[in-house]
C-alpha cells in the first residue's frame, strides 16, 4: 500500500503543476495566440461594419472557409465523446489518463466551431431571429438544437467526473494560486469530500452522461451532414453523408487528441500516465477510421461515377482533374493512404510518426471539409458560368483566429482544471493491484 | 413574246399551288370516313377519361380500323400531336379510348382514324378544370409519426436524462459535513441552466405557426403551395404596386434602391454602368430639375410616373443624393 501511496502524490503534483505553469515560452505562447485572436477581432469588427461583402462568398458560392471549419470543429470534438464515453462504458481501464484531455477538446472546439456560425451569418443578431423565426422543420434548426444539447451535455460530462479532482486542487492549492481562483474550485467543488453518498450520486450521474452522450454526438454530426445532404445540389446529393461525416469526424477527432496528447505530455511532464501504449492504441484507431474513409470514399465515388449523369460529370471532372484535383488527391493519399500506412509499420509506429500522420490526417480533413462545401456549390444548378471563390483576409484572420482560439482555450484550460484524471487513475491503479493480488492468490492450477 | 402571254403564264403558275392544294385537303375528303367522337364536356386533372369514337364508311361502320387519340403537347420546347391512346373499332364500328388526364393545358385533342385512304382527324376541345397536381411529387416526405410531437419527446427524453445527470449533483453538497454554502450555487445553477434551455427549446418549437398547423389535425401545413401545371400563380411578394402604396415610410436611401435608379446609377450613384454620375457636380440642380428629368427619363432612362414615385418621394430621394460623396 505504501507504493501506492508515494505514486499517488506524484501523481498529484504532476496533476497540480499546469496551475504554476509559467517561463518565457509560456508567456509568448499565450501572448502570441493572443494576438491572433485580437487580429481575428479586427477582421470580424471589418466585416461586422462591411457586411459579408468583406468575404468572398457571393451569391453562387455562398458558403466558404466559415462553414468548412464549423464542419470541422465539430467533427474534432468527436475526439472526447468517443475516447470518453465508449471507452467508459466498455469499462476499458487504459482510458483514464486521457480521458479528461478528450473531454475538453469536445467542449473547447464546440465552442470554437459554433462561433463559426455566428460568424457566417454576418450579423450576429440572426442568431436570435433564428430561434424566434426558424422553422424547426428545416436541418438548420435541428443542427441548432442538436448542438446546443451537445454543447450542454458535454460541458457537464466534462465537468462531472471533474469534481473529486477539483476537490482536490481545492484541498492542495491553498495559498499556491490567487483568491479568485481558490473561490473557483471551492466553488466548483461543491464540497467533495469523498463520502459513501457522494461517491454513489456521482457515479449515477456519470453513467446517465455516458451513455446519453454517444448518440447524442453521432446525431450532431449526422445533422450536420443533413444540412448538405438535404439540400438540392448535386456534389451533396447522398444518402451516405451521415455516416461519411460521423466517420470523418471521429477520424479527426483520434487525430486531434493524439497531437494534443503528444504536447501535454510533453509539457506538462506526464511520460509516466500518458505513454506508448496510449499512442499505439489511438493510432489502431486512426488506422481503422482511415480505412473505414477510404471505403466511404470509394462507396461515394464510385456508384455516383458508374452512372455518371451530365451534373455529377461537372462535379468529378473539377474535383478529380480540375480545380479542386490538387486538394483532393493529397486529402486521399496524404490524408487517408499515408497515415494508414505509417501506423501499419512497426519501425513508423512511433509516438513521432503517429503523431505525424495525425496532422496529416487533421490537414486532410480540413481540406475535405472545404472541398465538399465549395465544390458542392460550385457545380452549376441552372445554366450559368461556374463561379469561384477565394477568401479574403478578412476569412483567412477569422480562420486563424478560430484556431488559435481553440489552442488559447486548451491552453488555459490546462492552466486552471485538473487535466487528468487523478480519482479515476487512483481506482484504476488500485483494482489492479487488488486483482493482481488476488491473482495471487489463487492456487496454481 | 408578248406582255399577255406572260401574265396568262403568270395567271397559270399561281394557279398551279391553289390547285395543288385543293387536291391534296379536298380528295381524302371525297372518299372520307365520317368520325364521330364522344368525350365528356369536363375532365378534372388526374381523372381517367374515356373518349369513344365511331368510325363510319358511307353509313357503313368501319370494322377493325386502327384510331388514335392525341392531344398538343410540349416537350422541350417542340410542341406537336402527343398520341395517349390508341384502339381498334369493333364490329358497331366504335371503340373506347382511355388516357389519364395529366396536365390543366392540354384541352386541343383530336382523333385519328387510319383509314385505307391515308389518316383522317378530326379535331375537339375539352374542359379540363383543377384536380391534384401529377407532374411534381410533394417536397418532403409525409410520414405520419414525423411530426413535431415526434421532435418533442425525443428532445423531452434528452433533456430528461441531461437534466437527471445535473441533478443528481445537488446530493453532494447536502452530505458534506460542515455544509459550504458557497458550494450549492454550481449544482443549482447547473439545474437551472438546464431547464431554461430545455423549457426554451421547446417554446420554440411550439409557437412556431408551422408546428400550429401541424397540431391541429386536418389542417396540415403545406411546406410548398401546390400549382397545377399550366396555372398562373400570384406573386406573393412586394410588387412595384405595393411599393408606391408603402414608401411613404421608406426613406430616400430605400426608394433610390427600390425603384431602380440603383441598378442603372450604381448604389454610390457615382459609377453606374448606364446611367453614369449623378453625384457631385453631375447631380441635379433642385427638386424640380429632378422631378422633370425622372419624369420625363432623360437619353434612354426609363421615365417614371407619379403613379410609381411620387413628388415627395422624388425629393426624398433629392435629399438622400446631396449626401452622397461625389467619388466614393
Ligand atoms: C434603366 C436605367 C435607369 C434607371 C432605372 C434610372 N436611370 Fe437615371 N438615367 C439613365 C440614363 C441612361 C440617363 C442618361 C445619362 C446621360 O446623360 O447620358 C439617366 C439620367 C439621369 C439623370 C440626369 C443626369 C444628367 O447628367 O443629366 C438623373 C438625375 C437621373 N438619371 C436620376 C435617376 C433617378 C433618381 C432614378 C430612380 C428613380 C433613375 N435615374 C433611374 C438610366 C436610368
Amino acid at each position: 500500500m505504501a507504493a501506492l501511496t508515494t505514486w499517488e502524490s506524484t501523481l498529484k503534483e504532476r496533476a497540480l503543476a499546469p496551475t504554476q505553469a509559467s517561463g518565457r515560452l509560456y508567456t509568448a505562447w499565450l501572448a502570441g495566440l493572443g494576438l491572433v485572436v485580437a487580429w481575428g477581432f479586427v477582421a470580424y469588427i471589418y466585416q461586422w461594419r462591411n457586411g459579408l461583402y468583406a468575404t468572398d462568398m457571393r451569391d453562387r458560392i455562398s458558403w466558404g472557409l466559415y462553414i468548412s471549419a464549423f464542419v470541422f470543429f465539430i467533427g474534432i470534438s468527436h475526439a472526447g465523446t468517443l475516447i470518453s464515453a465508449i471507452l467508459r462504458a466498455s469499462n476499458a481501464g487504459w482510458r483514464s489518463p486521457i480521458t479528461r484531455i478528450a473531454e475538453s477538446i469536445t467542449v473547447v472546439s464546440l465552442i470554437s466551431g459554433a462561433l463559426f456560425v455566428i460568424v457566417d451569418m454576418g450579423r450576429p443578431d440572426r442568431l436570435y431571429q433564428f430561434w424566434l423565426n426558424g422553422n424547426w422543420q428545416s436541418p438548420l434548426m435541428w443542427d441548432m438544437m442538436a448542438i446546443t444539447i451537445y454543447l450542454t451535455a458535454s460541458v457537464v460530462y466534462l465537468y462531472v467526473p471533474m469534481i473529486p479532482d477539483l476537490a482536490m486542487f481545492r484541498d492542495n492549492l491553498e495559498g499556491r494560486v490567487s483568491r479568485f481562483q481558490m473561490w473557483l474550485y471551492q466553488s466548483l467543488a461543491i464540497g467533495w469530500d469523498n463520502n459513501e453518498t457522494q461517491r454513489r450520486s456521482l457515479a449515477k450521474s456519470i453513467t446517465v452522461l455516458m451513455v446519453l452522450i454517444i448518440p447524442i454526438a453521432v446525431s450532431v454530426h449526422t445533422v450536420v451532414s443533413w444540412i448538405f445532404a438535404m439540400t438540392l445540389r448535386v456534389s451533396w446529393n447522398s444518402t451516405i453523408f451521415g455516416f461519411f461525416f460521423v466517420s470523418g469526424a471521429i477520424y479527426s477527432g483520434v487525430a486531434t487528441l493524439i497531437i494534443v496528447l503528444a504536447v501535454m505530455r510533453r509539457i506538462y511532464h506526464l511520460e509516466e500516465y500518458i505513454t506508448p501504449t496510449h499512442f499505439k492504441y489511438l493510432s489502431y484507431l486512426l488506422a481503422t477510421m482511415s480505412l473505414v474513409m477510404i471505403y466511404g470514399n470509394a462507396s461515394e465515388y464510385i456508384t455516383k461515377g458508374f452512372k455518371m449523369t451530365e451534373e455529377d460529370r461537372f462535379a468529378f471532372e473539377q474535383l478529380f482533374a480540375g480545380d479542386f484535383a490538387s486538394m483532393y488527391w493529397f486529402y486521399f493519399f496524404g490524408g487517408l493512404v499515408l497515415p494508414a500506412l505509417i501506423v501499419a509499420f512497426k519501425p513508423t509506429r512511433t509516438i513521432v510518426g503517429v503523431v505525424i500522420a495525425s496532422v496529416f490526417v487533421d490537414i486532410a480533413m480540413f481540406i475535405e471539409r472545404y472541398f465538399i462545401v465549395v465544390a458542392g456549390l460550385r457545380v452549376p444548378t441552372m445554366p450559368y458560368e461556374p463561379s469561384s471563390y477565394s477568401p479574403t483576409w478578412v476569412e483567412w484572420s477569422i480562420l486563424a483566429s478560430g484556431f488559435a482560439g481553440f489552442m488559447l482555450l486548451l491552453t488555459l484550460f490546462a492552466r486552471f482544471f485538473p487535466i487528468l484524471a487523478v480519482w479515476e487513475m487512483t481506482e484504476e491503479r488500485t483494482s489492479d493491484q487488488t486483482s493482481q493480488h488476488d491473482r495471487e492468490l489463487e492456487p496454481a492450477p | 413574246m408578248s406582255t399577255c402571254n406572260a401574265k396568262k403564264a403568270l395567271a397559270v403558275l399561281a394557279t398551279l399551288p391553289l390547285v395543288l392544294l385543293l387536291t391534296v385537303f379536298v380528295s381524302p375528303a371525297a372518299g372520307a370516313s365520317n368520325i364521330e367522337v364522344q368525350a365528356p364536356d369536363q375532365v378534372t386533372v388526374g381523372e381517367s377519361v374515356t373518349v369513344t369514337v365511331t368510325v363510319t364508311n358511307a353509313g357503313e361502320p368501319v370494322v377493325g380500323g386502327e384510331v388514335a387519340l392525341a392531344f398538343v403537347g410540349g416537350v422541350g420546347g417542340e410542341s406537336g400531336w402527343v398520341v395517349v391512346a390508341t384502339a381498334t373499332t369493333d364490329a358497331t364500328g366504335s371503340a373506347s379510348l382511355e388516357y389519364l388526364q395529366r396536365a390543366l393545358d392540354a384541352t386541343r385533342m383530336r382523333v385519328e382514324y387510319f383509314g385505307p385512304d391515308g389518316q383522317e382527324n378530326t379535331e375537339f376541345n375539352i374542359v379540363i378544370v383543377d384536380g391534384p397536381q401529377l407532374h411534381q411529387s410533394d417536397a418532403g416526405a409525409d410520414i405520419p409519426i414525423l411530426g413535431v410531437w415526434w421532435l418533442v419527446v425525443v428532445l423531452a427524453v434528452v433533456w430528461v436524462l441531461i437534466g437527471l445527470a445535473a441533478w443528481r449533483l445537488l446530493s453532494i453538497p447536502r452530505s458534506t459535513r460542515p455544509a459550504a454554502r458557497l458550494a450549492r450555487f454550481v449544482p443549482r445553477l447547473m439545474v437551472g441552466f438546464i431547464i431554461f434551455t430545455a423549457v426554451g427549446m421547446f417554446v420554440v418549437i411550439l409557437t412556431k405557426p408551422e408546428s400550429h398547423a401541424n397540431l391541429d389535425p386536418g389542417q396540415e401545413f403545406d411546406r410548398t403551395p401546390r400549382a397545377l401545371v399550366g396555372q398562373v400563380y400570384e406573386y406573393p411578394g412586394l410588387t412595384a404596386g405595393d411599393l408606391a402604396q408603402t414608401s411613404n415610410e421608406l426613406d430616400g436611401r430605400q426608394l433610390y434602391v427600390q425603384a431602380g435608379c440603383a441598378s442603372c446609377h450604381s448604389v454610390g450613384g457615382d459609377v453606374g454602368a448606364v446611367g453614369g454620375s449623378i453625384v457631385g457636380e453631375d447631380a441635379p440642380r433642385s427638386v424640380q430639375s429632378l422631378i422633370d428629368e425622372i419624369r420625363e427619363g432623360p437619353k434612354g432612362m426609363p421615365a417614371f410616373s407619379e403613379g410609381t414615385l411620387t413628388e415627395a418621394e422624388i425629393e426624398k430621394i433629392f435629399d438622400y443624393l446631396q449626401t452622397l460623396p461625389a467619388n466614393s
